[in-house]
């Protein structure tokens, strides 16, 4: 029975080729749009090395203070003294780490060559948060980072740059006029990766000062922790008091007491999606798609009733997604489900000789939606080529700077259940309506059930 | 006519409703990203207010380092200063230097130090976006003064009134008609003096929104700020190495990052941005030529279906031009169903969307615009090869059909 189903399909599939063109078209298009999406998005936010524990990382990217007269505020990057005050020691968070945002340095090359290269100074667990994986060599320690060390860990690429393909543990690097000494290579990382990304990584200096815009971040026990850890910290700002004196002073002559602190614990994903909702659109962008997005520093005078940084919940990022994904597959479905309609209707002569010699309406259905779903199938593995390939172009494009974009099994699972819904959708209704179509109506080939 | 054509795409309502839904989704899909782009173009056309071209920004930051920036009193600031306008006197020894001048946020940077102040002013509250520059950054930024002055040294050490100088657009909201020269504007901590205003300058960059804009002179004690220099244009990569090396020796506890140009600064900001909009162009795209494909082949059908009740009127003297016209004619009024369902569609929607609910009322306006010409083309492009196949029935055959 199937194998005939089949067959009729393709024999219909060749007699309008247009038609199969366009379902076709239709149907791959649209996956390769889903998916490639998806994929950027996973390897922007979703768990993968060196983030593989993403789901149970937060941040705290930002702060506000107030001073007591209210005529003043800061909105920036934390300090290492507010970190130690309100971020460490919280139960149910394993380690805590700080890092900064990332800065672009020269580089001497051995040719004499001087060439740009993003660095990023961590302190030592960093790394423990983060899996990287290590070709040579090993982190920088704790150690290294109380005595400002000169030590870094580079990247594969760029060691293969500097030192040929040869090993570059224990060798020395100039970065910025100053030696360095290589004590690690890792695998390269996605630069959508905006946490761990960087092709030099060196130890920050936490005893005096945080230098340039940093952040924490923090591991927490399980994933379910994050809310008890999040509220913990909404109430240890409330509770304790600012590390005084101010730690912040501003541009007048006079420092400046600070008294208010607001702030939240967030996900990478809570952070970015949190700058679209305020400013012109044109910040609102620039705010997500900018890769230095988060070292921004804004002092007020008087500031005008501006809201506190309160908790922000957008909902997970999955959610978003499918959201997004089914308002994207609208289109296409109805496009496809017209499509069918249409077509179905042409066959009117068969399905009414059908009917006449006794196929029940189910058999029917059955026949259009295994026809459908066959076609869909087809689509389907062809929108899977075609996302290899604009994966396989975005990697080689370099619009992505060590960007490496594949698709994974669970991407490829959505995708073709996806497809499949896609199929059976657009393929229910109009085999329905066909198969209550009276035989003798259908046998007249005029399409007149269809008009109304 | 318009009568007649209605009551046929009544009768066939089933099938016009499917045609119009899916009009109605591509006029929805193509307004999210022509609204897009029409903001930017928007933005675009207005005048920038400064010139980029040849020059070159080095951040210099007066060590020893702190962060957050330790903003100390006057003495620090007079100090600094000093410094760093010697450091601009020993650029200006380089022959390729046309200015130079010392700025606190460069063009062309969105992320870093933003300073901003609420000022009461007649009962409201003005926002100050503020940025701090010296003299020397009028010559190096090609700014057009078109009211009062700009700074001149000694500005920085100004005591009772701070000068500033206003935009045009920040003028026009605190003073409308009135001329601003010499006003005083008091705040709680100080108070500051116009002395001139300038062309609108945006700074973030051409794709930004014109906003209001102040300049305070400059401030040597809110940690980086920084160095630009107008070259003459032709000047060769060397040049940077140089005036490093020179700011390096000459200020030696200083942090000085590496340089770039404008240009490079400019390439840097407007990327992250227009990257999506040419992706989200794309994936558009594909989708109109996805639903071009539906739409011909559902309105092919449609027209093979009635191939009777064409002959039918063919046979009573309707010309072809007459049946091409009432295919397109009938196309023509689902579509106007479509895209007045869109249209409401977007006013009750789209103000309640992140991201669209900033947008002025003449960039929706213009997008709608632009969306239902897009769309109507694409309709009409559809019906064509239909409705000439429409045209083209023979009326014997047709009528001898079954």
């Amino acid at each position: 029975m199937i194998k005939n189903y089949i067959l009729t399909a393709f024999k219909v599939f060749q007699r309008r080729k247009f038609f199969t063109f366009a379902s076709l078209f239709a149907i791959s298009f649209t996956l390769v749009v889903l998916m490639v999406t998806v994929s950027l998005l996973e390897n922007m936010f979703g768990p993968m090395p060196p983030e593989s524990r993403a789901n149970r990382i937060l941040g705290v990217f930002k702060i506000q203070l107030r001073d007591n007269k209210g005529t003043r505020d800061y909105e920036g990057p934390p300090d290492i003294k507010i970190i130690d005050q309100y971020v460490r020691g919280m139960p149910g968070v394993e380690k805590v780490a700080v890092l900064d945002s990332g800065d672009s340095t020269k580089v001497v090359l051995q040719s004499g060559e001087k060439i740009k290269l993003r660095v990023k100074r961590t302190d030592a667990v960093f790394w423990e948060i983060m899996d990287f994986t290590f070709i040579e060599g090993h982190p920088y320690t704790e150690d290294d980072c109380k005595k400002n060390n000169f030590v870094a860990v580079i990247n594969e690429t760029i060691r293969n740059k500097i030192f040929g393909k040869r090993p570059a543990l224990g060798k020395w690097i100039d970065i910025d006029s100053e030696k360095f000494r290589v004590v690690g290579v890792v695998k390269d990382v996605s630069s959508f990766r905006q946490i761990p990304f960087s092709e030099i990584w060196r130890p920050i200096v936490t005893q005096k000062q945080l230098a340039p815009p940093g952040y924490a971040l923090l591991l927490a026990g399980s994933a379910s922790d994050i809310p008890a850890i999040k509220a913990e910290f909404q109430s240890r700002l409330k509770e304790r008091e600012l590390p005084n004196p101010g730690v912040i002073s501003f541009f007048n002559s006079e420092n400046i007491h600070w008294k208010h602190i607001t702030s939240r614990a967030e996900t990478f994903f809570e952070m970015k999606t949190e700058g679209l909702r305020s400013g012109s659109l044109y910040s609102r962008l620039q705010g997500f798609f900018n890769m230095k997005g988060f070292a921004h520093i804004s002092f007020n005078e008087n500031p005008s009733d501006k809201p506190d940084i309160e908790n922000y919940r957008p909902g997970s990022w999955v959610t978003i997604l499918i959201t997004t994904m089914f308002l994207f597959m609208l289109l296409p479905t109805i496009n496809l489900a017209n499509m069918n309609i249409s077509r179905i209707m042409e066959r009117g002569s068969e399905i009414g000789v059908r009917k006449a010699f006794g196929a029940s309406s189910w058999i029917l259905v059955g026949q259009f939606v295994t026809e459908n779903v066959i076609l869909t199938l087809v689509g389907g593995l062809l929108g899977f080529i075609f996302t290899l390939s604009v994966l396989h172009a975005i990697t080689l494009s370099g619009w992505v700077p060590y960007g490496d974009f594949r698709i994974n099994f669970r991407i490829f699972l959505y995708a073709l259940s996806l497809t499949l819904c896609l199929g059976l959708i657009s393929g229910v209704y109009p085999a329905w309506k066909m198969s209550r179509l009276h035989p003798v109506t259908a046998l007249r080939g005029t399409m007149e059930g269809e008009n109304r | 006519m318009i009568k007649h054509l209605l009551r046929l795409v009544w009768y066939r309502r089933w099938v016009n409703l499917r045609i119009m839904i899916q009009i109605l989704l591509s006029f929805l899909v193509v307004f999210a990203v022509v609204v897009w782009a029409t903001y930017y173009y928007n933005n675009y056309r207005q005048p920038l207010g400064f010139n980029y071209h040849n020059v070159l920004s080095i951040s210099a930051t007066p060590g020893p380092i702190s962060f957050p920036p330790k903003f100390k009193d006057k003495e620090d600031h007079l100090k600094n200063i000093k410094k760093y306008y010697q450091l601009l006197t020993a650029m200006e020894e380089f022959n390729e230097v046309e200015a130079t001048g010392i700025i606190i946020r460069p063009p062309y940077q969105f992320w870093g130090i933003t300073l901003d102040i609420d000022v009461p002013w007649k009962g409201r509250t003005i926002h100050f976006s503020m940025n701090y520059a010296t003299e020397g950054i009028k010559d190096v930024l090609n700014l057009n003064i078109v009211n009062g002055r700009w700074f001149k040294r000694g500005d920085e050490e100004a005591e009772k009134y701070i000068p500033i100088v206003l935009n045009l657009m920040q003028a026009q909201t605190m003073f409308g008609d009135e001329d601003p020269i010499g006003k005083i504007i008091p705040t709680k901590t100080s108070a500051y003096r116009v002395i001139g205003v300038m062309e609108d300058c945006r700074i973030q960059g051409e794709l930004s929104e014109p906003v209001g804009y102040v300049f305070h002179p400059f401030m040597a004690n809110m940690g980086t700020g920084n160095i630009l220099v107008r070259v003459r244009p032709g000047t060769t990569a060397i040049f940077e190495e140089k005036v490093l090396d020179r700011l390096k020796s000459d200020a030696k506890e200083w942090f000085f990052d590496s340089a770039e140009w404008l240009s490079n600064k400019r390439e840097n900001i407007n990327r992250p941005i227009l990257v999506p909009l040419v992706i989200g162009w794309l994936i558009a795209g594909f989708l109109l030529i996805m639903v071009g494909l539906g739409l011909t082949g559902v309105l092919w059908l449609n027209v093979t279906q009635r191939t009777r009740e064409i002959g039918l009127r063919r046979a009573k003297g309707a010309t072809k031009g007459n049946i091409y016209r009432q295919i397109i004619g009938e196309l023509s009024i689902v579509y106007v169903l479509g895209i007045v369902m869109g249209i409401l569609i977007i006013i009750q929607l789209f103000p309640m969307v992140e991201f669209y609910n900033v947008i002025s009322m003449k960039v929706y306006i213009w997008s709608i615009v632009i969306s239902m010409v897009f769309v109507y083309a694409l309709s009409i492009l559809c019906g064509l090869y239909p409705g000439r196949l429409a045209a083209i029935v023979n009326p014997v055959e047709a009528l001898h059909y079954e």
